[in-house]
């Protein structure tokens, strides 16, 4: 009997033990040991990034370090390191616009065989609670996911509610004529307030003012044959609005022209200007009072549009993402998907929009912890679903927006009249897109 | 094995001719043959040889021109302005005053500041709301003007940040070139009577011809291939007004990613600043 027990005692301590073993094994982290690094755009939304990835560690057992880069920086980096394939980014930080471009030159890898493979014991990705503008724009091409939608960014019309009770202003204007008449009002002679700030620098930035208006008086950049529209009535009656608002009605800083994304948040949170339409990914700094001078005193309203013949009114403006994609000369591909997808997973994410990044998930900006943080969320979401419009996604993008960027330029600063400009974008244009193929000469 | 006294300069000078060869002539030839494709960083192997089509796409293109003109204007401007001002200084350094030495050093500083630290506190300067130029024309009662938003002064603001920037250098060259000038050259000519200008336009600039070319030379190479200032201060706007070929070169190559078309217009401006630096060696008998 005692012999019996000793026996099925030991048993048991050799199953229990082996027991034990297994689930050891099971909590062993899949990606113990791994080392991966990935290049971020600085600013709010990667330091976001940069703070939860020790979350991620701790987790997995990998080791994630995250390369916060300046723009010009992120860029050089990312091209020579895709140009020798050398994988030391596992991840690479795109704008929708050059998604193609990493894409056809086979920098990229889909993201399909992960997603079918489920890799990833971290999270679901729920890939339809994306915005679908985003998602279109920023990684679906021929039926595959390329990237994962990072940064979504709108720009909004952010108004100085102070200087509008001043005025005896009291809502948001609704269409660029109101827009006007408001800054006339707030503008004034001295030239210490001015009733609105634009970012007008040349290349990217006035082509995405550029393409709301050209939407909003009707016409896209291209018509169906790749045949530019940009010296259309349309576009003649868009820069012409440009032109005259910084020329003729001198609403705007006269050095406007010159400004981009931190010029005209200095612009706002300085009050030096009253209205902005600028990006939403700006506003957390705008509401820091240690940064900002009006701080609390901002309103977050969609960009002004244009009245249509039915009396409704027509908003648009260029849309801003940024995904991430992972590189194909990447030594852990899994891992790096692994990573990627619990950082877009949605309770993730709405970490991560509570920490100022700027969210791609539906879910995200309509989550109440972020309302409550920050009110503008609701307002972000409606214009990335209702008034948001890529750039033409074309592959040599950089090149043409360069070029056609500088042109609208122009006519803004004086080189060229406003026609000019125009037409000597239109020709830039169609050669570009004759040299792609796009357009076929006749 | 016994080295030939024929050969053996020649052995003495091989590490040289490699060093020389390794970082001079196969970067220009790699240039040259980038020139002659077509394609971007990224999608190297997609790789075309387009022949002479670079730089017939660029001698027809009417920004090559403009920058072309934008370019010599630059140059010359910045290049006269920098000599006179540096030659003036070096010549009153030269007298010898007590506080020669104090002014010497006040007056290279600029010239020993990063460029790209000079270009952003530059880019400050000319600011339109916060910049201390129209805050000193305002103390004056001139209305601000746009140094940077203005397509006429963009390049003049230009200028003179280079001027103020690179005249150091022209006065420490000048000034070496005059130490050298024997000084009982200048008493001989005083005892015959020669006022100033005289002694100047007789004695100095003869003596001074060699360092002048050399200076000059030096100068419009430098200015040629200064992309740092334009990026920085204006990335070359508002519209074109600053777009200078080395920016232009830069653009190509790290913001369009256009390499072919970068190499060729790098490959132009090589050809120009050798032109005219050569000619310059040439008109000033300057000996190396």
């Amino acid at each position: 009997m005692k012999r019996t027990f000793l026996i099925v005692s030991a048993l048991s301590l050799i199953g229990l033990m082996l027991l034990s073993s297994l689930a050891c094994a099971e909590e062993t982290p899949p990606f113990k040991g791994i080392e991966i690094t990935i290049p971020v755009l600085a600013g709010p939304s990667g330091e976001a990034v940069k703070k939860l990835a020790p979350q991620f560690e701790a987790i997995s057992g990998m080791k994630v370090n995250i390369e916060i880069l300046s723009h010009d920086e992120l860029w050089k980096k990312m091209e020579l390191d895709a140009a020798a394939k050398s994988g030391n980014f596992d991840a690479f930080h795109i704008n929708y616009f050059k998604l193609d471009e990493y894409r056809n030159s086979g920098a990229i890898i889909a993201l399909d065989d992960f997603i079918k493979g489920d890799v990833s014991p971290y999270s679901d990705p729920k890939w339809d609670d994306f915005a679908f503008a985003l998602l279109k724009a920023m990684s679906e091409r021929d039926g595959k996911y390329y990237a994962f939608p990072h940064m979504g960014d709108t720009r909004l019309l952010w108004y100085n509610k102070e200087l509008f009770a001043k005025a005896g202003l009291q809502n948001p204007p609704d269409t660029w004529v109101e827009f006007t008449d408001y800054a006339r009002k707030m503008t004034t002679p001295d030239g210490k307030q001015y009733g609105a700030g634009f970012e007008w620098q040349k290349s990217i930035y006035v082509l995405d003012m550029f393409q709301g208006l050209l939407l909003e008086n009707g016409s896209p950049f291209f018509d169906e044959n790749w045949n530019s529209q940009m010296n259309s009535p349309a576009g003649q009656a868009s820069l012409q609005f440009m032109y005259d608002t910084l020329n003729k009605e001198k609403i705007v800083p006269p050095d406007v022209i010159n400004w981009g994304h931190t010029e005209l948040t200095n612009g706002i949170v300085t009050g030096y200007v009253a209205m902005a339409d600028q990006w939403h990914v700006f506003i957390p700094q705008a509401e820091d009072p240690s940064s900002s001078l009006v701080a609390g005193k901002l309103g977050y309203a969609l960009v002004p549009g244009i009245k249509q013949a039915d009396g409704t009114i027509l908003r648009r403006d260029s849309l801003g993402t940024w995904g991430f994609a992972i590189n194909s000369a990447s030594k852990n591909p899994k891992a790096t998907y692994a990573f990627l997808e619990w950082l877009k997973s949605p309770e993730i994410d709405v970490q991560y929009a509570l920490m100022g990044g700027t969210s791609t998930r539906v879910s995200t900006n309509n989550d109440p912890r972020v309302i409550e943080k920050f009110s503008f969320a609701p307002v972000a979401a409606k214009s990335l679903s209702e008034v948001v419009m890529p750039l033409p996604i074309i592959p040599n993008f950089t090149e043409w927006v360069e070029a056609a960027g500088t042109e609208i330029h122009k006519g803004l600063v004086n080189q060229l009249s406003v026609k000019e400009a125009l037409d000597g974008a239109t020709d830039i244009s169609n050669k570009l897109m004759e040299k792609i193929g796009f357009r076929k000469v006749k | 094995m016994p080295v030939n006294k024929k050969t053996f300069p020649y052995l003495l000078l091989l590490p040289s001719l490699l060093l020389i060869l390794l970082v001079g002539i196969y970067p220009l030839m790699y240039l040259i043959q980038n020139s002659l494709f077509s394609f971007t960083l990224i999608r190297q192997a997609e790789k075309v040889f387009v022949g002479l089509a670079n730089y017939r796409d660029l001698l027809i293109s009417q920004q090559f021109w403009s920058s072309l003109l934008i370019t010599v204007i630059y140059v010359v401007s910045s290049t006269f302005i920098t000599f006179v001002l540096g030659l003036g200084i070096a010549l009153l350094l030269n007298q010898g005053t007590p506080l020669t030495r104090v002014f010497r050093s006040i007056f290279l500083m600029p010239m020993v500041a990063t460029p790209v630290i000079v270009a952003l506190t530059w880019r400050h300067i000319w600011d339109f709301r916060f910049g201390i130029m129209n805050l000193f024309l305002s103390k004056v009662g001139i209305k601000p003007l746009l140094w940077l938003a203005d397509t006429k002064l963009a390049l003049l603001s230009i200028i003179i940040t280079d001027v103020w920037q690179w005249t150091p250098f022209v006065i420490l060259v000048i000034e070496a070139g005059l130490v050298a000038i024997p000084e009982y050259l200048y008493e001989a000519a005083v005892v015959d009577g020669c006022n100033f200008w005289k002694r100047f336009w007789y004695m100095t600039v003869p003596h001074l011809r060699p360092v002048i070319g050399l200076t000059l030379a030096i100068r419009v190479m430098d200015l040629f291939r200064n992309a740092d200032l334009v990026y920085v201060i204006t990335s070359g706007g508002p519209g074109t007004s600053t777009e200078v070929l080395a920016f232009s070169v830069f653009k190509k190559a790290f913001v369009i990613f256009q390499i072919g078309d970068a190499a060729a217009t790098a490959i132009i401006l090589v050809i120009l600043t050798t032109f005219i630096v050569s000619s310059l060696i040439k008109r000033w008998d300057i000996e190396f």
